[in-house]
């Protein structure tokens, strides 16, 4: 009730918000509570685009369909030398809990799919003598296909997504769910943005994910799709259990069988989660894509059996709500993450690169460390890195950005994983490898939480012949977990979070590869978020002595806001945050007011508001890290320099320079070096450390940028501000330095020291007067270099502005 | 944690190789091994063909039965080889891996007489264009696979009889094709019947009245 995480009040369970903490789930394996109705088998040969030679249907519907409201579709494509009519089990299954399925016959190539979908929509009023009339929600439409029936889905939905194929009666965005089993792969098959899962079975002969043959590893699928995407492995069984029809030949090939009784089991107690969170938006059935299936899975799905094994892996696709830590796809040196904090670790053999066993054999070589992973081909471009630890205590640590430390808008943190097939470290440490996972926030507080404290870690390869691919399994912890035993831990501000491996922390040793570490909030699709924005830009100046408004807006999206929780957060003197209420002027606009400052202050604000489903939600992003910044006093301009136009600055460089000294021009080079794309201001032209395409960095030097001189005599307590921009990619402390002189550059004074900070424009402010006296000979200096000649270092200077605040109380 | 235990087991259980009574894949390409059974049609409404990349519309085309190795029939979930017939792709009706017979519609009218009849290698459908066809016949041709003998051919044609006229195809595969089917391929009754099916077409206003 008052969602403070503490059983009291009137609480009936507690916690922090956001959602319920108690759901109650049947067996999602069990058939439903509705009465299922068969139909069929039947021709739809007349409707456009539907193979002749392929034309029929089976039909499964809630037997009182006509007093319910309109239903979402599941079409079912089989694959080669499989039958429509053999997926009777899914089809009773889903209509017993509300929808309709059908299943068709299949020539694989995607039309039939889209064009069977269209015939069920067309011919509502004549099928099973218009049952389905008025009751086919062609707005909730889920494919699934099996073998080469999932490539048919995943092509038909890329034949609709281009234009190739144009639907009568639906859209690709009524297409919620692609769900392909045990799919042969074509190396364009392409999910898109599509709510996507994949089926995978590591006992499987046929679409057996060989290393050696692209279009059998099912991965490329799931790696390839961009929105929601889930995987969900099944070991100890074989492509034919996955269909109703006969059990022989299995194309099953392993140990320790599961048969397909139980791996229908699987299919069904997961087929009706998954459909009812991507038709409904069911919350709870989400605890069944991610959670360790050893402690969370179908009641009747039997996991004492020690031959069932199922790992899944999740990602959320919002686009709000999650943040990648690192997720390999950019940043390709090994001490920096995608998101542009440093990497440190002192686990062994860590290698970057793409998830793809590089040989035909999935025998361990170590000129293979990606030796299992199938989730990409040579075409593709899933990152990730790989590492092991051996009987030593070690650990990766990645540094979180200043602009992400605050955890405590997030739900969970979330990486996937999985064993390196076939490693001699895996093969010594037969069972789920675990380790801790470590936060440290900025004051040095730590808390660590065991992957296998959730009731498994990364789970073995299946043993098919030694060791088969790798299974991807993803970790999620909540975040609040990690505050639990009064560890003391700021969520608000976390530092870097760290992989702890080795005897005193989990399995004695491993070989791990590890990829998507993430904060995700885990909003559901079609979920549009609380947001919280400025209408205009914050004001840079304040008038002393009188209060001063702000707006903001507030857009609820599809969530309430939790009363009271529009807030302004200010403070002038560096000490505590003080709060005050917004107060609502419109639908969406909100007002904030900055009581009256004193010349003498420093102001610092930010806002919050918070959704009962978002949570907490802080502008500038970042909050309370990251604030807005405020001058008191009337602005009077001394320098304004955006670099359009050459205002007379210098550049003088060491002679030990090679390369890289300062440039004036729209920045030309394409990043990959930690260049910046472009200038800080928008106007177009910055100062950049060799300004062309390709190798600019800086090597040797300095290379100092010098300005004009700035006649300050007169003035009181001028401000120097200015964008600054350093890249450094093994962050081995080169600096980039500011300085300032009042002798016209005879001798000078550092204002500002800069080493291994992400790449990333930062503004920078500093009083003159704090450094050298004011003369009318001020100059300033900024100086970057690369000694000893090691790294890639990127600078750049934009935005320079030196400016009079005449303030009086 | 399941593993190890799993691992425990394997010492007392078989390991299982459920598939092993599936014979591998012949090599390709291969020839088939006759021609038993050809007949042309002619539709007034034609059909998009999807086991081409082209999609072409057909009006006329062949039906076949053909003989071949029951190896090369196995219905495999992983892909198929393709069947050729000279410049074309020929759609399979069955699978035939127990009779040996398989039957077949190729668009056109390809003169058989001087078209080769192959195996090829195992592609996606929808992906096979005329430049693939045309590699795969020269590599066919290297292989040594020719015509079939015209005298072979002769007495197929001599089989089918004269050519149907049909509305749609959906006439053909109920008729003709449903005939063949189990006549050549008996075990496969089920797609015969599949395509005798009761057909549903939207209802019209006199259905309504």
């Amino acid at each position: 009730m008052n969602q403070n995480g503490v059983l009291d009040g009137g609480d009936y369970l507690d916690g922090y918000s956001r959602e319920a903490g108690l759901y109650v789930v049947h067996d999602t394996a069990q058939p439903g509570p509705l009465d299922a109705t068969y139909f069929g088998p039947y021709s739809v040969a007349g409707v456009p685009g539907v193979p002749a030679a392929y034309a029929n249907e089976v039909l499964y519907y809630p037997t009182n369909i006509a007093s319910m409201e309109p239903l979402p579709l599941i079409v079912i494509g089989h694959g080669s030398g499989h039958q429509y009519t053999w997926y009777d089990h899914i089809g009773y299954h889903m209509a017993s809990y509300g929808c309709i399925v059908i299943s068709h016959q299949n020539n694989f190539g995607g039309y039939a799919t889209a064009a069977h979908t269209r015939a069920v929509i067309e011919l509502q009023d004549s099928i099973a003598d218009g049952a389905l009339n008025g009751k086919v929600d062609s707005s909730r439409i889920i494919w699934i296909g099996h073998s080469m029936g999932g490539h048919g889905v995943v092509l038909a939905y890329d034949l609709v997504y281009d234009g190739t194929y144009v639907p009568e009666y639906y859209t690709v965005d009524d297409i919620v769910l692609l769900s392909p089993m045990l799919p042969i792969v074509e190396a364009d098959d392409h999910p898109h943005h599509v709510n996507f899962h994949l089926w995978t079975a590591s006992g499987d002969s046929d679409v057996s994910g060989h290393a050696s043959m692209d279009y059998v590893q099912t991965f490329h699928m799931h790696d390839r799709a961009t929105g929601y995407r889930m995987s969900t492995v099944v070991q100890g069984t074989g492509h034919a259990w996955f269909h109703d029809g006969p059990e022989e030949p299995s194309w099953f090939e392993g140990p320790c069988s599961i048969g397909q009784e139980n791996t229908h089991l699987i299919q069904l107690g997961l087929f009706l989660p998954l459909i009812k969170h991507y038709t409904e938006g069911n919350i709870p059935a989400t605890d069944f894509f991610w959670r360790q299936y050893e402690r969370f899975h179908p009641i009747s799905v039997d996991t004492v059996d020690p031959c069932i094994v199922v790992t899944n892996e999740y990602r959320n696709g919002s686009e709000s709500g999650n943040f990648y830590i690192d997720d390999y796809q950019t940043e390709e040196s090994l001490y920096t993450s995608s998101s542009g904090g440093a990497v440190t670790f002192t686990v062994e053999n860590v290698t970057e690169g793409r998830l793809d066993d590089n040989n035909s054999s999935f025998t361990w070589t170590p000129d293979d460390p990606f030796n299992g992973a199938t989730q990409a081909a040579s075409y593709d471009t899933s990152r990730g890195v790989v590492f092991d630890w051996n009987g030593v205590d070690a650990y990766y640590e990645w540094e979180v950005i200043p602009t992400q430390q605050n955890f405590s808008d997030d739900l969970y943190l979330s990486f996937r994983g999985a064993q390196g097939t076939q490693h001699p470290y895996t093969l010594a440490e037969l069972g789920d490898v675990t380790f801790a996972v470590t936060l440290r926030d900025g004051s040095g507080t730590t808390s660590s939480i065991n992957i296998g404290a959730y009731g498994g870690g990364l789970e073995q390869p299946y043993q098919r012949q030694g060791g088969w691919h790798n299974e991807m399994e993803v970790i999620r912890i909540r975040l609040t977990d990690f505050l639990t035993n009064g560890s003391g831990l700021d969520l608000t501000e976390v530092a870097a979070v760290r992989f702890d491996v080795g005897p005193s922390w989990g399995s004695n040793e491993g070989r791990i590869v590890v990829d998507e570490l993430m904060l995700t909030n885990n909003y559901w699709p079609y979920f549009s978020p609380l947001s919280l924005s400025m209408p205009a830009p914050p004001p840079e100046f304040l008038p002393p002595g009188v209060p001063t408004v702000i707006d903001v807006e507030i857009d609820p999206g599809d969530d309430t806001i939790v009363p009271g929780s529009a807030l302004l957060h200010y403070r002038y003197d560096g000490g505590a945050w003080l709060d005050d209420p917004l107060e609502q002027i419109g639908s969406t606009l909100w007002q904030g007011t900055l009581p009256p400052p004193t010349c003498d202050d420093t102001p610092e604000f930010f806002f919050s508001v918070e959704g009962a489903i978002t949570g907490p939600v802080y502008v500038p992003h970042g909050a309370p890290a990251v604030t807005f910044v405020a001058f008191v006093g009337e602005y009077i301009s001394v320098l304004d320099d955006d670099f359009e136009e050459d205002l007379g600055w210098t550049v003088e460089d060491d002679p030990s320079l090679m390369s890289g000294s300062w440039e004036r021009g729209v920045p030309a080079d394409d990043g990959l070096e930690g260049d910046p794309l472009t200038d800080y201001d928008g106007s177009g032209s910055c100062y950049l450390t060799g300004n062309y395409l390709g190798n600019s960095d800086v090597d040797g030097g300095p290379t100092m940028l010098i300005s004009p001189m700035v006649d300050l005599a007169g003035t009181t307590n001028p401000v120097l501000r200015y964008a600054r921009w350093w890249a450094n990619d093994d962050q081995d402390s080169d600096p980039f330095d500011v300085e300032v002189s009042n002798d016209g550059g005879s001798t000078w004074v550092l204002v500002e020291h800069v080493v291994n900070i992400p790449p990333g424009w930062v503004q920078s402010a500093a009083y003159v007067a704090d450094f050298v006296s004011l003369t009318a000979q001020v100059k300033v200096r900024f100086s970057c270099a690369d000694v000893p000649n090691n790294s890639k270092d990127e600078g750049g200077v934009d935005a320079v502005q030196v400016f009079e605040l005449v303030c009086e109380d | 944690m399941k593993s190890a235990m799993m691992i425990a087991l394997l010492g007392a259980a078989a390991v299982a190789v459920a598939g092993e009574d599936v014979p591998p894949t012949p090599s390709m390409p291969a020839a088939v091994d006759g021609l038993v059974y050809a007949r042309s049609f002619s539709l007034t409404e034609g059909f998009m063909f999807d086991l081409r990349k082209e999609r072409p519309e057909v009006k006329e085309g062949l039906l076949l039965v053909l003989k071949a190795d029951k190896a090369l029939l196995v219905p495999r979930a992983a892909l198929m080889p393709v069947l050729y017939v000279g410049d074309q792709t020929a759609e399979r009706l069955n699978m035939g891996d127990k009779s040996g017979h398989v039957i077949a519609i190729v668009p056109g009218k390809p003169d058989l007489t001087k078209a080769p009849i192959w195996f090829g290698t195992p592609r996606f459908p929808e992906k096979i264009d005329h430049a693939v066809i045309k590699a795969e016949r020269e590599t066919a041709e290297e292989a040594g696979i020719r015509p079939l003998p015209a005298d072979q051919v002769k007495a197929a044609l001599a089989l089918g009889g004269e050519p149907i006229k049909a509305t749609n195809l959906r006439e053909v595969l109920r008729t003709e094709a449903a005939e063949l089917i189990l006549k050549y391929s008996p075990q496969e009754k089920h797609i015969a019947e599949g395509f005798r099916v009761p057909e549903v077409r939207r209802k019209t206003k006199m259905d309504e009245d």
